[in-house]
């Protein structure tokens, strides 16, 4: 079934295009909720919130624009909702400006543990750090999305780039360590 | 060796475009929730539309005809069409649904049964059930070469079904295995060693198991339990129906990552995004900014308005009850706001000025003493006045009676019948009134019920001859306020997110506009309403 197809068909309501659309779309989403959630259950629920968003509203989509782009973005704004609004303990003006270069060997560290250092970032640095590096977002949307200003946007990207930085060092070191 | 890395760059390169499978049963709370909303959907819209509008109406007239003439028969009329709704609700929800569960769990009987025995047997064969739970974890390398190892040896159209078989033997492996489930946590580790650090050590494991564990756990925790359902249940059909989705849930992963591969709709990422942004601003934006932001709603209007009566009087007099009588055209216009409680149901109020008109034709004009004039009319105090009679009156005086006959003092003007009696009434207009949204696309259509307050600002009655004009007085029977019950329908066509043009007939029929509740005359207005909507 083409896209087109199977979108007219979820607009209709019908139960079988909305499993497809699902199968096709639900790793990519479910990447997404992973890196924006502090953990896999929580990641699901919002995957489950997104889907039921999409499936909702899909008759709201015109055709304008990428379909993929359109459902990414629920997604992220589903997990935004969620996270967006719990404090962050703003510890901003302490040791802000660091080298954000870490020394990696050729091999690479996993995926993994790449991802679960990102889940265990405070709500916000975590938004902040996917919406900036991942997504490829500027501070100034940044600050709009998440209803705080320019410059906490950039001090919460500082602090979870050295929160980051110090959870890959310590990898590193303690895997030398063992060779 | 030891490179400097950027640590955005560190993390870009492996999760950029990361993507990772969920455990099954996401999908199946999805489906229960969409099933559940469809059911929603199938009995609310019958309630809101006809029911929504019943209850209206029946509210309305209820009111209306409390305050018009008080008496118990309305009363119980209303309560047992109220019930006859909740009957009728009570058998639309339940039969359909059942009906449906049954044909589903009849239809997925069979299928489900050969498939639970092939899979049994294949899993006789195939062994090693570590392997698929790692799969579970998210590698997208592993992800492809296994959509490959898979479409291998299979043939065109089987493609899909033997995905779905082949996805169903891991998960049956992983349940009926209790092995691998006890000992899944070496296992991953075992593979995952093998395949990407050959220099494992406590630490890393550490790491790495919770993750690991916990994609593990949750899929299998719940593929254990209903695969051990599945087989010691076989005659309990809403289970095999169950089982039935889970699996097809399973293989959700795989067979999308053959749907990816022929589908070219992967944007460039972050433009993508943005247009999506512009262009649906409604629907990405959460729920609640659109509520935050587009809750209000302001619209000039301004229409046509009809006058009319449905009772047999005249307000004037009742000598007039057989005149020919006819409603004037006027026109009302005012402002709304309403305000949007849910995306179909608004509340909404307002202000605006209301002229109504009412000529009575077939009467005759002369002057006289106020003794003999229109009761109705208020005319200030004067003693000798301009007045209206029927048609013929003046022709057929009684005999005079000498001095003191009021009759003997009257000095016709206009005996032709030709003359009209008109009465102008303004008021201000405040409605409070609930919309409803049937069709809510481009073009929209509304159905709307309420109530207004009529505030009597300027009432005038006149008469007229050919280019004979004068002004009797205000009438004196009329409230200073009044209510109306309105019910109509809009349409509307939106302009953009925040313009859109309106249209609404409505029928307002004035509940107590006269204080002589002698007078049978029950007057309504329909108006055309049009205006301009903002939304903020």
């Amino acid at each position: 079934m083409i896209l087109q197809e199977l979108i007219e068909k979820c607009k209709q309501q019908s139960p079988k295009a909305q499993e497809a659309l699902y199968k096709q779309y639900s790793g990519v989403l479910f990447g997404i909720c992973l890196k924006y959630s502090p953990n896999r259950a929580e990641a699901e629920d919002n995957l489950q919130d997104a889907f039921i968003t999409i499936f909702k509203r899909i008759g709201q989509y015109q055709g304008k624009g990428s379909f993929e782009g359109w459902i990414k973005r629920i997604t992220v704004n589903t997990a935004l909702q969620k996270y967006r609004k719990k404090k962050v303990f703003d510890i901003s003006n302490e040791q802000q400006i660091e080298d954000a270069e870490v020394d990696v060997e050729q091999q690479t560290i996993p995926l993994d543990f790449l991802l679960k250092i990102i889940q265990e970032l405070p709500d916000r640095y975590r938004l902040v750090f996917n919406l900036y590096v991942l997504d490829g977002y500027s501070h100034k949307e940044i600050a709009e999305m998440l209803g705080i200003s320019d410059g906490t946007s950039k001090s919460n990207l500082a602090r979870s780039r050295m929160i980051l930085k110090k959870k890959v060092e310590a990898y590193i070191s303690e895997r030398n360590k063992d060779q | 060796m030891s490179v400097k890395k950027h640590i955005d760059e560190l993390f870009k390169e492996q999760l950029q475009n990361f993507e990772a499978a969920p455990s099954p049963e996401v999908w199946n709370s999805i489906q229960a929730a969409m099933k559940k909303e469809k059911d929603d959907r199938k009995v609310i819209p019958l309630w809101w539309k006809l029911g929504g509008v019943a209850a209206v109406l029946a509210l309305l007239l209820t009111v209306g005809n409390m305050i018009l003439n008080p008496s118990d028969d309305n009363l119980n009329t209303t309560i047992v069409s109220e019930e006859d709704n909740n009957t009728n609700l009570n058998e639309d929800s339940n039969t359909p649904v059942e009906d449906n569960l049954n044909k589903e769990a009849i239809s997925s009987e069979n299928t489900t049964e050969e498939q639970i025995e092939g899979d049994l047997k294949r899993f006789s064969v195939e062994k090693d059930g570590s392997n698929t739970l790692k799969n579970e974890m998210i590698k997208p390398s592993q992800k492809n070469l296994k959509g490959v190892a898979v479409e291998q040896g299979i043939e065109g159209n089987d493609l899909q079904k033997r995905n779905d078989l082949i996805k169903k033997d891991k998960s049956v492996e992983a349940l009926t295995g209790k092995e691998a489930v006890a000992t899944t946590s070496e296992k991953t580790k075992a593979s995952k060693n093998d395949t990407e650090l050959k220099n494992t050590d406590n630490t890393e494991i550490e790491v790495q198991d919770p993750l690991v564990n916990k994609g593990v756990s949750v899929g299998i925790a719940k593929n254990v339990s209903e695969g051990v359902g599945k087989i010691s249940e076989k005659s309990d059909l809403s289970n095999k129906k169950e089982t039935g989705k889970v699996n097809d849930a399973i293989t959700g992963g795989d067979s999308k990552k053959d749907e990816a591969a022929t589908n070219d709709e992967k944007p460039d990422g972050k433009k993508s995004i943005f247009d999506a942004i512009e262009e649906d601003t409604n629907d990405a934006i959460a729920k609640e900014e659109d509520k935050d932001t587009q809750s209000w709603e302001v619209t000039p209007n301004f229409g046509p308005v009809f006058y009319n009566n449905l009772g047999q009087g005249s307000s004037i007099d009742p000598a007039f009850s057989d005149n020919s009588q006819s409603g004037d055209v006027n026109f009302s216009y005012g402002v709304q706001v309403s305000y949007n409680i849910n995306d179909r149901l608004s509340l909404r109020s307002g202000l605006s000025n209301v002229n109504l008109g009412y000529t009575t034709g077939g009467i005759e004009l002369a002057t006289g003493p106020v003794a003999i004039a229109l009761r109705s009319i208020d005319y200030g105090g004067r003693s000798v006045v301009l007045t209206a009679f029927d048609s013929g009156t003046l022709a057929n005086l009684p005999p005079s009676q000498g001095e003191g006959d009021p009759f003997a003092n009257l000095n016709p003007k206009s005996t032709s019948g030709n003359a009209e009696l008109i009465q102008n009434l303004s008021y201000y207009e405040v409605p409070m009134e609930l919309k409803y949204a049937l069709i809510d696309n481009r073009f929209g259509v509304n159905v709307i019920g309420g109530l207004s307050t009529l505030f009597l600002d300027d009432n005038e009655v006149s008469v007229k001859d050919g280019e004979f004009r004068d002004v009797l007085g205000p009438a004196n029977n009329l409230n200073s306020v009044s209510f109306t019950t309105n019910v109509g329908v809009g349409f509307d066509y939106k302009i953009n997110k925040r313009l859109k043009f309106n249209v609404e007939p409505m029928f307002k029929y004035q509940l107590n506009p006269y204080s002589d509740s002698s007078v049978d005359f029950k007057p309504y207005y329909i108006g055309i309403y049009s205006g301009l909507s903002f939304k903020f």
